[in-house]
């Protein structure tokens, strides 16, 4: 399979006993582990709600008729497929790094992961692409792993990148509500990150930002004065790495801070991924996490 | 340590180079991709200017390995081995041999080495003696064994060039000498020199004693450029009034480049005769023919003179020009000679140009005392010798230096009343007209009457035919030169008093032999005249160095001016060099280039003769040899010579090569800076 490479064996063993449980219910039409969002056919009793006229009356629990003398419709938790977008950034500051590969190398692969564990789960899947603008798109569908890992494949040279763009298009283009990931390291304003992530998510999808970054961006090691070019603006700027070093870093903490919590606050999942920890480390945490809050909720 | 290109040293100031990476180019040239300058924008600016230097052990390594590189191509000698071969501690008998002959007078040849013989003087310790030495042709030693340096250092300063020829083998002899009487611990010669290739004869044995150090301090010059005047030529033709002479300069460029339009000028007798503009290509000559002058009765001076070049001396050439004397001889035939009994004789005197010769023919009983004093060669043709007064005179004559040929025929009679001249007892004709005559079966071709006959196919004097001639007994001290091949003497030759008397016992006409028809005859008389007459070529000029003797002078003529009188001479520069000449032993060398002025007494300058006197030709040329070359030659095997310091700072270096060590040192030192800052901390790679 083209595009099988991002999907790191090893990773996969330490995920795939895991489940991508959805944060709320979406449509679905196949019965998974996904909990729809509307109420369905299936075993999993959900609640009862008062008969309205036009109910099926095979769906009235007549057993509460005798016991209250009123009607009321029983209603069960149907299990659905559910859509996975992962909205990749490939705009030009990711491909930085200081270590062995890019962050858009680990985003990449971070998004073949998702893909397909979400598809052995039959899960829809879907990709975007996107730097200022979407580059390539490849819609949810059950059979689109094979296009996605191609389209993750064959991502070319990227440009200056922002987000509000693109996901105002995606969120016009997702019509049933699902799963969006974001894939991005987030060089912008907090506020304007989460006005961009809103919509996405007032459409009913559950979204979850993963914030990639290389370490060197996070602690800024440098030791030399030297010229830092800005990767997608090509400015450069004369810095003393050692005289400013505190500063950045703090800078930077505080940046994540405000992103955590605007994003919190607006019902959207953030994950802090740095490139040099493992990858199926640290989606093991991630996902892991997830199921927790899931439960609690 | 010392360095054969100090100059080069200057590159250390490529030091600054590293010093200036560190502190400014690195960090304004290195450029680091960063995928986003939001936070940084946000952080005041600060300078980028380094204010401190980090990465000490880099920045060393770099300063390092440029000092290595520098000191490389800069060429280190180290000197410490020079102490470490100069044997055993202890005094040091030192001999400084400092070269002055003509050719140290070239560019600034003397400086260097004056100031190399300064700095011998200087390496004196307690304790060490010192000899100083001057050479040229010869050497004179200016101070001996003595153990205070001002009296050396006074030396040095007074000397000049002189204008000797360089020989090296007789300053090596002396200083030699010297060390081998010495008791010093340590003995050791510094020769001082240009080294002229002309001036060392490898054939001589100039051996240095064991243990004797040998240190050769060259000034020579790789490449030199000097012209100089080769020689002087006379075209000599006689005319009505005296001889009429072309002089011809030959000027000889031994430099590597051309002298161009060099003024060439011809003195006689102190007035210019004529100046010309030569040029000569490099290692070239050129010949210029000025025009004719008259010699009349009186010596000509003649000087030429090269526009002044690096060398100087040698851009003059002296030469005097004496009159020719014609030889004055007198041949004396008996009463009834036969027709052609002196006809071959005064043909072939005749014929002869140098000299030429006044032959007067007269009847021996006849010819007057005077005749025969003024004669400078008298001949006997057989017949017998006069008697009497006539004899006497005959005898003085010969006594004081007169010549006398003698042909013994059978007209000739020698009896013991007549003058004891003949070199041996007179015998009978011995005939061989009956076997086809006889022929010279033995020739002495070491005098000079036979010398130009001595080469192959340079005349046959066996070729003539002897049918009759005279015994003649020659016992000592007379001197048999020729014989017939039946034993019999051909010639004989006996000095008396300061005249040579040769004998021939055959005639000097056709009947007795037809050697008087063969070629060899007419030479072979000419120079047996020129034996007798003991005619000399007057020489133009002598080499300094060539001993002076004043009956040589020109003019001077032998049988007149000789001893007697208190002479004066005086030198080129005007020294006056009082020579007491009484004997003919009486002789000193000749040391300055020029003309020497020979008056009969101090005041007499009217009556004073010239010798010229011209530098050795080989001074002219400047190509030096290899000192190392010297050394090895006079060094013994075995003998304790410091093969370090005998050698020429170059020489050393290349046996050292420090040079390379420390290319390679800082080579290395780069290589480890390449890796030591390839494995730095550098988080500049995206």
């Amino acid at each position: 399979m083209r595009g099988a490479r991002f999907v790191d064996p090893d990773v996969l063993a330490r995920i795939r006993n895991l489940e991508l449980v959805a944060r709320t219910v979406v449509d679905g039409f196949v019965n998974g582990l996904h909990r729809a969002p509307h109420r369905g056919f299936s075993l999993d009793f959900a609640e009862h709600r008062g008969y309205e006229p036009g109910d099926d009356l095979r769906r009235v629990d007549w057993r509460v008729f005798g016991r209250t003398d009123r009607f009321y419709v029983k209603q069960f938790e149907a299990d659905s497929n559910a859509n996975l977008l992962v909205a990749l950034d490939i705009s030009a500051s990711m491909r930085f790094g200081s270590a062995a590969g890019t962050k858009l190398d680990y985003g990449r692969s971070l998004a073949a992961s998702l893909l397909y564990f979400a598809h052995q789960q039959r899960d829809r899947i879907g990709l975007a692409t996107f730097d200022s603008a979407i580059v390539n798109y490849v819609p949810p569908s059950a059979r689109h792993l094979e296009y996605s890992l191609y389209a993750l494949d064959r991502i070319g040279p990227g440009k200056p990148g922002s987000l509000a763009s693109p996901l105002q298009t995606l969120t016009e283009r997702l019509t049933r509500r699902g799963i969006v990931a974001v894939i991005s390291d987030l060089y912008d304003d907090p506020e304007a990150i989460a006005r961009a992530v809103r919509p996405l998510r007032s459409r009913g999808h559950d979204v979850i930002v993963f914030h990639v970054l290389d370490p060197a961006e996070i602690d800024f090691p440098y030791e030399e004065g030297s010229n830092f070019e800005d990767l997608e603006s090509g400015e450069r700027v004369p810095v003393v790495p050692t005289g400013l070093r505190e500063q950045y870093q703090a800078l930077v903490r505080e940046h994540i801070r405000v992103l955590t919590r605007v994003l919190t606050e607006s019902r959207i999942a953030y994950a802090l991924f740095r490139t040099s920890v493992p990858l199926d480390h640290a989606l093991f945490h991630f996902l892991s996490a997830r199921e927790r809050l899931s439960r609690v909720r | 340590m010392t360095f054969l290109a100090p100059a080069l040293l200057a590159g250390l100031l490529a030091i600054a180079i590293p010093i200036l990476v560190h502190l400014v180019q690195r960090e304004r040239k290195t450029v680091v991709p960063f995928p986003s300058l939001m936070f940084l924008r946000k952080i005041p600016h600060q300078s980028v200017r380094r204010r401190a230097i980090r990465d000490w052990p880099l920045l060393l390594l770099r300063i390092l390995a440029v000092c290595l590189i520098v000191a490389a191509f800069a060429r280190p000698i180290l000197r410490g081995t020079d102490a470490v071969t100069m044997g055993a501690a202890g005094a040091r008998e030192l001999v400084i041999l400092l070269d002055r002959s003509c050719s140290m007078g070239y560019g600034d040849h003397w400086a260097r080495a004056r100031d190399a013989a300064v700095r011998a003087v200087k390496s004196l310790r307690p304790g060490d003696l010192a000899t100083l030495g001057f050479f040229s042709t010869n050497v004179e030693i200016a101070a001996r064994s003595v153990d205070e340096g001002a009296g050396l250092m006074a030396a040095i300063n007074r000397a000049t060039p002189g204008a000797g020829g360089t020989r090296l083998a007789p300053a090596l002899r002396a200083a030699s000498g010297i060390l081998e009487a010495s008791r010093l611990p340590r003995r050791e010669i510094i020769l001082i020199s240009d080294f002229q290739a002309g001036g060392w004869d490898r054939a001589q044995d100039s051996k240095l004693p064991p243990g004797v150090t040998l240190t050769p301090v060259s000034v020579a010059e790789t490449s030199t450029s000097n012209a100089a005047i080769g020689t002087l030529m006379f075209g000599r033709e006689f005319v009505p009034g005296g001889e009429r002479i072309t002089p011809s300069v030959r000027v000889v460029n031994r430099g590597a480049t051309a002298a161009t339009d060099r003024q060439l000028s011809l003195d006689v007798d102190g007035r210019v005769l004529e100046t010309r503009r030569v040029s000569i290509g490099a290692d070239a000559s050129a010949t210029v023919t000025f025009k004719p002058f008259m010699l009349a009765t009186q010596p000509a001076r003649v000087t030429a003179r090269l526009a002044p070049d690096r060398l100087a001396a040698d851009d003059a050439f002296f030469a005097v020009l004496a009159v020719r004397h014609r030889v004055p001889v007198l041949l004396m035939e008996s009463m009834n000679p036969a027709l052609d009994s002196s006809l071959y004789v005064s043909r072939a005197l005749a014929v002869g140009g140098e000299p030429g010769f006044d032959v007067q023919v007269m009847r021996a009983d006849q010819a007057p005392a005077a005749t025969m004093a003024s004669a400078a060669v008298i001949v006997l043709n057989d017949v017998r010798p006069p008697s009497g007064a006539a004899g006497r005179a005959l005898a003085e004559a010969v006594s004081n230096g007169a010549g006398l040929l003698v042909a013994l025929g059978e007209r000739t009679t020698w009896t013991k009343d007549d003058p004891d001249l003949l070199p041996g007892l007179l015998g009978p004709v011995v005939d061989r007209s009956g076997t086809r005559g006889g022929t010279l079966g033995f020739v002495d071709y070491s005098h000079p009457a036979f010398e130009i006959f001595s080469a192959p196919r340079s005349g046959d004097l066996t070729a003539a035919r002897i049918f009759k001639y005279r015994r003649l007994s020659a016992p000592a001290p007379a001197r048999v030169l020729a014989r017939f091949d039946d034993g019999g003497v051909a010639f004989a030759e006996r000095r008396v008093g300061r005249g040579i008397v040769l004998a021939w016992t055959s005639t000097f006409d056709s009947y007795w032999n037809d050697l008087t028809l063969k070629p060899v005859f007419v030479p072979l008389m000419l120079q047996a005249m020129k034996h007798l007459g003991r005619y000399a070529e007057p020489r133009p000029w002598q080499t300094v160095g060539d001993l002076f003797d004043p009956a040589a002078v020109p003019g001077d003529r032998p049988a007149s001016g000789r001893g007697g009188a208190r002479q004066t001479v005086l030198a080129p520069t005007g020294s006056a060099l009082q020579a007491n000449i009484r004997t003919d032993s009486a002789t000193s060398a000749l040391t300055e280039a020029g003309f020497y002025q020979i008056r009969p007494s101090p005041g007499d300058a009217l009556h004073a003769s010239y010798l010229a006197v011209n530098l050795a030709a080989a001074e002219s040329d400047l190509t030096s040899f290899e000192p190392a070359d010297l050394v090895t030659a006079v060094t013994a095997s075995g003998t304790n010579v410091d093969t370090a310091r005998s050698l020429t700072l170059d020489e050393r270096e290349r046996r050292q090569s420090l040079w390379w060590y420390l290319l390679a040192g800082g080579l290395c030192l780069l290589a480890v800076e390449a890796v030591v800052a390839g494995r730095l901390p550098r988080v500049l790679k995206p």
